[in-house]
């Protein structure tokens, strides 16, 4: 039995759920910070994401039958948060999914967890030009080195597709750093 | 080197165009990974103070006071009480007779149109002939009856 195998028992026994919820935050809450955050971009707002995905593993963590990897489980959840999060953000403020990220990117120049430089921030827009999709895959492979099988198991599309996808993504983005 | 001096592929092809792009795709990745850095930053010791906030009611089980049913039957004890109620202590019956006078004339001054008022009569239009029907004893008595104010009131 591998140590994930371990953790998703000890997850859903009454008995053991608390500790084992302790290490599923240490071991995860990293990497799924950043994931949340390369889409979202603002800290506070990854914040309440990051908050929301581990609050929803805690409350149905019964219900994970093992089909899939812990991890890509976990990295399904703090994705759908996330573009849900964007969604409700559009619907409160009636703009548009891009608008919502048009503002945030707008905001990061003065966001003070945002030390970038005026590349960086070129590079945040040229991401932002992307479609959804595109974005994640890219986020994901640049930022974050996921290897395309995880990838794939987490976006449910194939590797083919994702390579592809990431190639596209790539040519677009240094065309837009490219340009004046 | 030439093309007939390549190494046998033994079978294994490549995708179509895969080594005309190849170069251009090995360039665009290695400018973006010249660009590559983490600008977002995270206030001092987050990771180490993250926790997660669960919420009260994870652990202990709470009657959701929302549930449709729950709403039914509150409805329906508070529809009872209340039919209980007024049927206990509202025995008093009201008829016309028990109207207090003052209230029913402000009410038709106030509320009701003159118009409404028409629902009240019948739709029969007076003529000559209703007028000639009256014998002379009681065309007597009808004018005897005749207040002066009224007379020149009209």
């Amino acid at each position: 039995m591998t140590d994930e195998q371990q953790l998703v028992l000890n997850l859903q026994n009454p008995k053991t759920k608390n500790k084992a919820f302790s290490e599923l935050v240490a071991l995860y809450k990293e990497r799924l910070y950043w994931h949340i955050r390369h889409i979202l971009k603002s800290h506070d707002d990854t914040d309440d994401v990051l908050q929301n995905v581990f609050i929803k593993v805690h409350k149905s963590i019964d219900k994970f039958k093992g089909d899939s990897k812990l991890y890509s489980w976990l990295y399904r959840i703090a994705t759908n948060e996330s573009i849900t999060f964007i969604n409700k953000k559009a619907k409160r403020l009636q703009i548009t999914n891009e608008e919502v990220q048009n503002l945030t990117i707008n905001n990061l120049q003065a966001d003070v967890y945002f030390e970038g430089e005026a590349i960086q921030l070129k590079l945040q827009k040229a991401i932002n030009s992307l479609p959804e999709k595109q974005q994640l895959v890219f986020n994901m492979k640049y930022f974050q080195d996921l290897k395309y099988s995880e990838m794939s198991s987490i976006l449910s599309t194939s590797e083919g597709a994702l390579k592809t996808s990431y190639h596209l993504a790539s040519k677009k983005i240094e065309a837009f750093l490219k340009t004046d | 080197m030439k093309k007939n001096h390549l190494p046998h592929n033994n079978g294994f092809k490549v995708p179509k165009d895969y080594f005309n792009s190849f170069e251009e795709r090995l360039n665009t990745q290695l400018y973006l990974d010249d660009k590559k850095s983490n600008s977002f930053k995270t206030p001092d010791n987050y990771f180490e103070n993250f926790k997660v906030n669960l919420p009260q009611n994870e652990t202990s089980k709470v009657i959701r006071f929302s549930s449709k049913k729950t709403i039914i039957i509150i409805t329906s004890i508070a529809a009872t009480i209340a039919l209980l109620l007024t049927l206990t202590f509202n025995t008093k019956q009201q008829n016309l007779n028990n109207l207090d006078s003052e209230l029913l004339s402000a009410y038709v001054y106030d509320e009701i149109e003159t118009e409404d008022l028409n629902l009240f009569l019948e739709d029969v239009s007076l003529n000559e002939a209703d007028f000639l029907k009256l014998k002379n004893d009681n065309l007597e008595q009808v004018i005897n009856d005749i207040e002066l104010e009224d007379i020149i009131q009209d």
